[in-house]
């Protein structure tokens, strides 16, 4: 609708009337082309409208019309009530007093109004674990109601409910907005959603792509740098890039067990899902692990995506790579080998160290253990995710343990961690080391190993009748990949268990 | 007639919430093609709140409010324009609104619809289109403000906004169009 042959664009001119930002020449012009025939004044009526929706449809939700009314009402009282009667000054003399402490009493009661109401925003915070919530004036704990804007939770999770009545869980440090009473924008960090039927259409928008849903439950994981993850564990979404790599499709249907990768100008990659990866609940049994503080790496070992997801009583077997229980028969191996686990995305693998029979391999890379003991052991279990009950009267909490059969060894891949949690550093290990206080033999000896990237930075040999517990803290550069605990046993120890008690990894936000 | 000193915001307040509510995007869209920049619209509009609190046990419950709020908004934009009239301010003159204004009375009954059907077609912008609106409208800065933001001239951005506006245009005018609402 644009005419070439006047000096500004039609469009142009219109926006500059609607902000009042219009000159007197472009101003002629508008009324001149506006006078010229219908179809241009009908243009220009549209596009009055489309501004005027924008006003309304963007700007305020119910809940924000209704008290900025309320406010608006309010501030009318205290205008018309201070104009008075000019009739009786001394009578104006003596209101004026009154009038002030009325004008405070109502100005307060409207700024309390327009707090509260501010508060009646477009999500509830319904529960929060180890929540540290930054960049916010507003208490954002349990049943606090969230208005619109951006929020950014450090450490822990919280979980809210929409106006909508969608529900999503937030995965510290994550930085988000509430944007509408069904829609949020996520600019980094990770979020699960179950959505009800009645709240269908939830949409999450990420620098990379908006996701439209369609009733289901579905995990987003967005770096700030530029990549968004879509895991879809039910349902369907919608998934629509912002830059479409070319010649594809504007959007993409993902299913149930569907995973898309999505980056700026690259083709969508579909994958299987990985809900692991994702919290969709709170856990029910408390750990110190806290997303973006703490990740545990016990609960790794149970399956878990170190922040309470994870089973508890399950493990590794080393011999065979197998997830089993802890009441299961152990397994007796004596290969010794390295074993890479295609199916834990956190663990690089297992492996029973014995020096005995050669080089020790303790990465799938081919890192090995020089230091690594002959062990004459050919009983091996394997590692586990357990809790212990805190002492009656001790003041601590119920707390996890990561319990080692004797000769057993397990790589952690730090680089996966780092990939999915976006926004930390995983900058060292804080853990404490003992023999269980189950094993009766007391000339049980044990050694406990931490190496970073096959280097020893921590080893200590205890036995069981000294009952120490050993405190390791070690930090680690920002890139090393590969974390490994490993337990060796002496000649006259071949069923002993070792305690790697809260074995949790520092995580530091990054800038 | 009440009168707002004496109103106090219980009672009947509640279904005034409801209706204002219920219609005030209608509401607004009318006084915002009657005077044609948001500056005045939001001046008048505030005041049309008041007026029609004012004035709400006048209305007659079960009749049309829309109509019945339509007809203070004219008041008061009248009002407006005499005001204007004394204190000639820029903006389009009261032919050309005359002339809006008739082209409005046509398509007053499709204005719900197409500020339903808006909200769709602000959804079908590519990213950085909604960034610019949400800033634009959502966060209500200034275009001055918006330009220095994402570093670029304050003509670029009143075109590219007015180019998103006659985006959604055509998205709105297409989409009714296909529903058969006769656009």
């Amino acid at each position: 609708m644009n005419d070439p042959n006047e000096s500004t664009p039609l469009d142009t001119l219109l926006m500059l009337q609607i902000k009042g930002e219009i000159s007197p020449e472009q101003h002629a012009q508008l009324q001149k082309n506006m006078s010229a025939n219908v179809e241009v004044l009908d243009y220009c009526l549209d596009f009055l409208l489309v501004s005027a929706g924008l006003e309304t449809t963007c700007q305020e939700d119910e809940a924000a019309a209704a008290s900025r009314l309320e406010g608006t009402l309010k501030h009318h009282v205290v205008k018309l009530r201070s104009q008075g009667s000019t009739a009786h000054l001394w009578r104006r003399a003596c209101k004026i007093a009154a009038l002030l402490i009325l004008g405070c009493v109502v100005s307060f009661t409207v700024l309390r109004v327009l707090q509260q109401s501010r508060s009646q925003g477009l999500a509830q915070v319904i529960n929060c674990l180890a929540a540290k919530w930054e960049d916010s004036s507003i208490p954002t704990t349990k049943g606090t109601q969230l208005a619109k804007g951006s929020r950014y939770l450090a450490e822990g999770m919280a979980q809210l409910k929409m106006a909508s009545g969608a529900k999503f869980l937030v995965q510290g440090p994550c930085r988000f907005s509430l944007d509408a009473k069904n829609r949020i924008h996520l600019t980094s960090g990770a979020i699960s959603a179950s959505v009800p039927k009645k709240a269908r259409g939830f949409t999450v928008d990420t620098q990379d792509c908006t996701v439209i849903d369609y009733g289901t439950e579905f995990g987003i994981r967005a770096h700030a740098g530029g990549q968004t993850e879509i895991h879809v564990f039910s349902g369907e979404v919608k998934l629509r890039p912002n830059q479409p790599a070319p010649g594809q499709d504007k959007e993409t249907l993902l299913k149930a067990n569907q995973a898309a990768l999505v980056k700026a100008f690259a083709p969508v990659t579909i994958k299987p899902a990985d809900p692991a990866q994702f919290i969709r609940e709170l856990p029910k049994k408390r750990s110190k692990a806290a997303p973006g503080k703490w990740l545990d790496l016990a609960d790794i070992v149970g399956g878990g995506n170190g922040f309470g997801t994870g089973t508890l009583e399950q493990g590794i077997d080393v011999a065979t790579g197998d997830q089993k229980q802890v009441t299961d028969k152990a397994s007796k191996d004596q290969q010794g080998a390295f074993i890479m686990l295609m199916d834990q995305r956190y663990i690089d693998g297992v492996f029973s160290p014995n020096s005995h029979l050669g080089e020790v391999t303790i990465s799938a890379t081919g890192l090995v253990f020089p230091e690594c003991p002959q062990a004459p052991s050919f009983y091996v279990g394997g590692v586990f995710n357990q809790m212990r009950q805190a002492r009656a009267g001790a003041n601590t909490s119920d707390y996890t343990v990561l319990s080692h059969h004797c000769n057993t060894g397990i790589t952690f891949d730090l680089d996966r961690l780092r990939t999915d949690n976006p926004g930390v550093s995983i900058r060292g290990l804080d853990t404490r080391c003992r023999i269980s206080g189950d094993i009766k033999n007391p000339d049980a000896a044990m050694e406990f190993w931490v190496l970073v990237d096959g280097k020893v930075a921590a080893h200590h040999p205890l036995r069981s009748n000294k009952r120490k517990e050993i405190p390791i803290s070690i930090s680690f550069d920002a890139n090393a990949r590969f974390l490994t605990l490993v337990t060796t046993c002496p000649e006259n120890t071949d069923d002993c268990w070792g305690i790697f008690t809260e074995p949790l990894l520092k995580l530091n936000p990054t800038p | 007639m009440g009168t707002l000193e004496n109103k106090t915001l219980t009672g009947d307040y509640n279904s005034f919430q409801e209706l204002f509510l219920q219609h005030r995007k209608t509401i607004y869209s009318f006084v915002f093609v009657h005077v044609g920049n948001t500056s005045d619209a939001d001046d008048i509009f505030q005041d049309v709140c008041v007026v029609l609190w004012r004035k709400f046990d006048q209305f007659r419950m079960g009749t049309n409010f829309r109509a019945w709020a339509k007809q203070i908004c004219r008041n008061l934009i009248m009002d407006f324009r005499k005001q204007r009239h004394r204190h000639p301010v820029k903006g389009l003159d009261n032919e050309t609104m005359d002339l809006l204004v008739h082209r409005y009375e046509h398509i007053q009954d499709q204005v719900e619809d197409r500020l339903e059907t808006l909200h769709s077609c602000v959804d079908k912008l590519n990213f950085r289109d909604r960034h610019l609106v949400k800033m634009a409208y959502d966060q209500g800065k200034a275009v001055k403000a918006i330009a220095q933001e994402v570093e670029v001239s304050i003509q670029r951005i009143y075109k590219r906004l007015g180019t998103i506006h006659g985006t959604l245009l055509q998205c709105v005018r297409h989409t009714l169009k296909s529903k058969g609402a006769g656009i």
